[in-house]
């Protein structure tokens, strides 16, 4: 492994802070506690952290509405996530947003959108934004295989590869489009062959295997910073729960939903930290207590917020 | 200690049916190992485990209808107690505020005891009490709305000037009344002002203002007939024509009644009524009403009567006075007269007459100008009887009793001349009064 | 001063702020040498070249989306849609992206972008190619809407439309283009928000927009010989609009006329009128408000019946008698 002892703890540390910010989510949820309903990745940690990895701090990414993950692999404060959670004051969003919205534009986190595919033509134009600046940033868009199979992927895609727009198509195929099955709503096995009729590169990656996703999508930034357009990088994993709280898991088995969650991303990363001699269980052990004291420290944080004014309501619906 | 807690699955859940233990008390469970089964939306779904150790105790039945958020079991440690006061809340079976409950109390009247069923009859009650105070509202209403069509500056500008939208015409498209309208009217009172300014100009030099008695509010009776003769003498252009009629055959026609009944009761009311109905026969004309420029002659004669009462002045009304005889014209006018002066006249004593008369000879008037009683067309003034020396046919002079009669007509309706005819043939029937008859 | 078209207008407020600002940039089809369906970029392809004014493929929503992406990184996109019934095709991004976006951020991104669109029926071109969608976007919050009626307005409603941090929807029409009028040659700005008095006038308030404030003032040349003062009253921009100036007119004439392209049913006019009557110049009115609009029909294509489905200046003069004689 080439990677920075630092580097791989930081992935882990960010792995676990995404597990764990999104049981504690949930858990808040059973409670009442939360006003709307929310979409977790949790399974899909290595996606996230492995893409975002691969990008400089000043890069752009843009999510989507199961984007907790992207946020804190770009370095999203936990406490804010958490308090724009709650609909509080202190959140992101001031409270405006909740769970799918979250965004730092100054980060570089240029927010989740709640409409499927939304984001994807977004991209192209921060891509080109990019080129117009010359600044040699790259854009990371993430998107679900459901989102493949809307108009705007067809024009976006085509727009950055004419222009060669620095942009990183990432398409997070966690096998369902809220029920509708991948294998029922395409026709061919891999989503990401479909770069080959813009005319850019392809690539299927194993998603849960956050080292693979970190290869593929440094392959795809370096591509985009020399100017050599986009790519779409497809990877394939799986969401443990439900597609948001309104779900009853009624269109896939409980055989299928146990057989993925053996292949949990997070075991699999500490299991070769620990084979490769780069961590020790207890160093591991430490990463794991600290996130979860993070995320703790992160409810008492939105707790101990305070809730937005209604004389302000108005504001920022126009600059 | 952990509570384990019926969880909110989804946006609009509110609760939760258990459905299976997946473990029972005692068992060990991780976090993220399945617990227990809840059934929602008839979905049943398998709830995992937020917390590790062991399941303690189960306070919800398989089967129970839980609210979500509601604590449904205990996990804790291998040598944890659970503590005495684990006891779940019985759910209220109705949620009443504490207000309400107050309001039941007091309605019912038993101590702290509140019957869910007499909470629903309270309930029911009340909406109905609400449901029936809404309806006599929307009767007021109803009757207060009368619709004046107006444009918003046109009622801005009458409140603004007092002006009473219900008083004025409308020019605007179906007679809404507009901002032109209103100032119309704003600039004839600027003029009905500058003239009376005028007047108070002149007599402004040495003006006396006479010290107050009293002030009497017109109200009741007097207003109405303030209203209705100032109506008339407005609105109806009066004729009034005088003439005198010798009654000397009438008063000893009269005598020669009385004498047969035995008693006084007739008064020459009641001769001056027959005649004037027979009048009225023979010149229908003066019978009648003006209305919507349409001039409409009643078959019906019924002549109303002035009388004086109290606070001011009423008119009952012998109905077919023409058809009646003396006797029944003499009875009907004693009856509400009496009545009048008791103020027990009814409705129908005192509406539908066609003409009226008016007398003040008791107070020894010999003239006066009477003003029709609308919407009527015609009235006759009767004065005075007094002996006047007259020159009669044989160019004698002789001492006759005579009785002044005034008859005012609505000249828009007839004329002199026909008042004039009227007034003779009323004279040659009191002249010869067999033919009251 | 010089006369120049509508369209002329609108390409020297685009010459001129794209000197000004290099992050300015046109994106749309066929806006390169073609110059755009109607002209109006004619030229500017050859003064700043291909990067700057960007021909794209037929793919109406990735322009809106390409333009709010490079809007929130700090570019100034100005987006051309061809034909107005072609936002339908982008309305998801600026719907949901472009004007909820700075809102659901907790008012963190600035979207300095313009789409300009031109709408409008006259043409022949019938049914999908002839819509005035405004009041559409005016129900978006987060959108701006300017719709000039003449050229000095277009030209100073657009470089002030292109200096606003918000996402807005620049109206044009497709008969305003070739109608000339005086416009000053250096940069100016006319405030979004602000309405405009075409012609001060006693009797009578026309609120109209676009092409129908020039067919109100065409009525009104017409009125004045009957001795009939019309104030027409021209929004300019529909979203915010100027409630300030419609009420004092109306205080001062009693009586208003909204005039409108688009079709009478849910049209702006109906908001402009429930305003109206909310606002303290109801109790000025001296007659009830009266609309025109477009039949609540899809533009035809025969010449007759295309003149038939929006207000002509006949109708405006009819409608102004009915309202003055009662």
């Amino acid at each position: 492994m080439k990677l920075a002892r630092e580097k791989l703890m930081d992935m882990l540390s960010k792995m676990y802070k995404i597990r764990f910010f999104e049981e504690k989510v949930d858990y808040l949820f059973s409670l009442g506690l939360v006003h709307g309903t929310m979409h977790l990745s949790i399974g899909q940690e290595a996606v996230a952290v492995g893409a975002v990895s691969a990008l400089k701090s000043d890069d752009y990414i843009l999510s989507t509405h199961r984007g907790h993950g992207h946020c804190i692999a770009k370095g999203a404060d936990i406490n804010l996530m958490m308090a724009e959670f709650l609909g509080k004051e202190t959140g992101y969003c001031r409270g405006r947003g909740g769970s799918m919205h979250i965004a730092d534009i100054e980060s570089g986190n240029l927010g989740a959108t709640g409409v499927v595919g939304g984001g994807i033509p977004i991209s192209t134009g921060v891509g080109l934004s990019i080129k117009m600046r010359k600044t040699g940033q790259v854009i990371l868009c993430f998107f679900g295989d459901g989102a493949a199979n809307l108009g705007a992927f067809h024009e976006s895609l085509n727009l950055a590869a004419i222009w060669k727009l620095p942009v990183i198509f990432l398409c997070e195929n966690n096998m369902y489009g809220m029920s509708m099955s991948v294998k029922k709503a395409i026709a061919i096995k891999d989503i990401a062959k479909r770069a080959d009729s813009y005319g850019f590169p392809g690539k299927v990656v194993d998603g849960n295997d956050v080292l693979a996703v970190y290869e593929f999508v440094l392959k795809a930034v370096k591509r985009a910073r020399k100017g050599e357009g986009p790519s779409l990088i497809e990877c394939k994993t799986y969401r443990w729960k439900g597609h948001s709280k309104s779900d009853q898991n009624l269109y896939r088995s409980k055989e299928e939903i146990r057989s993925w969650k053996k292949k949990c991303p997070i075991k699999r990363f500490k299991k070769r930290l620990i084979s490769e001699n780069i961590l020790k269980e207890e160093e591991i052990k430490m990463i794991e207590n600290e996130a979860k004291e993070v995320i703790e420290k992160a409810v008492d944080f939105a707790n101990n917020s305070p809730e937005p004014s209604v004389d302000e309501i108005f504001e920022g619906v126009y600059s | 200690m952990y509570k384990v807690i019926m969880p909110k699955l989804g946006m609009t859940m509110e609760k939760g049916i258990v459905e299976r233990w997946l473990k029972k008390e005692g068992d060990y469970v991780r976090k993220g190992e399945s617990l227990l089964e809840i059934m929602t939306d008839k979905v049943t779904i398998e709830v995992e485990s937020y917390h590790t150790g062991y399941l303690k105790k189960i306070l919800a039945e398989e089967g129970e209808e839980i609210p979500v958020t509601e604590v449904i079991a205990y996990i804790g440690e291998e040598d944890e107690k659970i503590p005495e006061e684990i006891v779940r809340k019985k759910i209220a079976p109705l949620e009443v505020s504490k207000e309400e409950k107050e309001k039941v109390k007091v309605k019912v009247g038993e101590k702290e005891k509140i019957s869910i069923k007499k909470i629903i009859e309270y309930e029911k009650e009340r909406e109905r009490e609400i449901r029936k105070g809404k309806e006599k509202e929307e009767e007021i209403t109803k009757v207060k709305r009368k619709k004046i069509l107006a444009s918003p500056l046109a009622k801005k500008l009458a409140k603004e000037m007092s002006i009473d939208l219900s008083k004025i015409s409308g020019t605007g498209p179906k007679g809404r009344i507009v901002k032109a309208d209103i100032l119309r009217v704003v600039e004839e009172r600027k003029l009905k002002k500058e003239e009376k300014m005028d007047i108070e100009k002149e007599s402004s030099k040495e003006l006396i203002t006479p010290e107050i008695l009293k002030t009497i509010p017109l109200t009741g009776l007097r207003k109405t007939i303030s209203e209705r003769m100032s109506k008339s003498a407005s609105e109806i252009p009066h004729i009034t024509l005088f003439l005198e009629v010798d009654i000397s055959n009438l008063e000893k026609f009269k005598n020669k009644l009385d004498k047969e009944i035995g008693e006084k009761k007739f008064s020459y009311t009641d001769f001056i009524i027959k005649a004037t109905a027979l009048s009225l026969e023979k010149y229908p004309i003066l019978n009648s009403t003006l209305k919507d420029e349409k001039i409409i002659i009643f078959k019906d004669i019924n002549i109303g009567l002035a009388v004086s009462i109290e606070d001011g002045l009423i008119v009952p009304v012998i109905s077919n006075s023409n058809r009646l005889s003396l006797e029944e014209i003499a009875d009907r006018r004693i009856d509400l007269v009496n009545l009048a002066r008791e103020n027990k006249l009814k409705l129908k004593d005192v509406t539908g007459s066609t003409f009226t008369i008016t007398n003040l000879g008791m107070y020894q008037v010999e003239y006066f100008s009477p003003i029709i009683n609308p919407p009527e067309s015609g009235i006759l003034a009767v004065g005075a009887i007094t002996k006047k020396p007259i020159v009669n046919k044989d160019a004698k002079i002789a001492i006759k009793p005579i009785i002044k009669l005034g008859l005012a007509l609505d000249h828009r309706v007839s004329d002199g001349v026909i008042g004039a005819k009227f007034l003779q043939y009323l004279r040659d029937i009191l002249q010869a009064p067999d033919k009251l008859i | 001063m010089r006369k120049i078209t509508y369209a002329e207008a609108i390409r020297e407020a685009l010459r001129q702020e794209m000197k000004r600002d290099e992050n300015i940039f046109l994106i749309g089809e066929d806006i390169g040498i073609y110059g755009g369906a109607f002209g109006v970029t004619y030229g500017l392809i050859n003064e700043f070249g291909e990067e700057r004014v960007r021909d794209t493929p037929i793919s109406e929503l990735a322009i809106v989306g390409t333009s709010l992406g490079a809007a929130i990184t700090g570019m100034r996109p100005i987006a051309e849609i061809m034909f107005m019934d072609f936002t339908t095709l982008a309305m998801e991004q600026i719907v949901n992206q472009a004007a909820k976006m700075k809102y659901m951020f907790g008012g963190k991104a600035k979207i300095p972008m313009v789409i300009r669109t031109p709408a409008g029926s006259g043409t022949g071109a019938a049914a999908q190619h002839s819509q005035s969608l405004e009041a559409w976007f005016t129900h978006v919050p987060g959108l701006k809407v300017v719709m000039p009626s003449t050229p000095y307005d277009a030209k100073g409603l657009l470089i002030s439309s292109i200096r606003d941090d918000n996402p807005i929807i620049f109206i044009e029409h497709k008969l305003l283009y070739k109608i000339s009028g005086e416009v000053p040659e250096e940069e100016y700005e006319i405030p979004l928000g602000v309405a405009d008095i075409k012609r001060e006038g006693e009797d009578l308030t026309i609120i109209a927009t676009s092409i129908m404030v020039q067919r109100a003032i065409s009525a009104s040349k017409e009125l004045k010989k009957e001795g009939i003062s019309v104030e027409i009253l021209d929004p300019r921009t529909l979203k915010p609009y100027d409630k300030k100036t419609i009420i004092e007119s109306i205080k001062k004439t009693g009586k208003v006329i909204i005039v409108h392209e688009a079709c009478k049913t849910s049209g702006f006019g109906a908001e402009i009128a429930a305003m109206i009557s909310e606002s303290e110049s109801f109790d000025y009115l001296d007659a009830p408000i009266r609309r025109l609009g477009g039949l609540d029909i899809p533009i035809p294509y025969n010449r007759n019946l295309e003149k038939h489905a929006v207000p002509q200046i006949e109708d405006i003069i009819n409608a102004t008698k009915e309202l003055i004689y009662g």
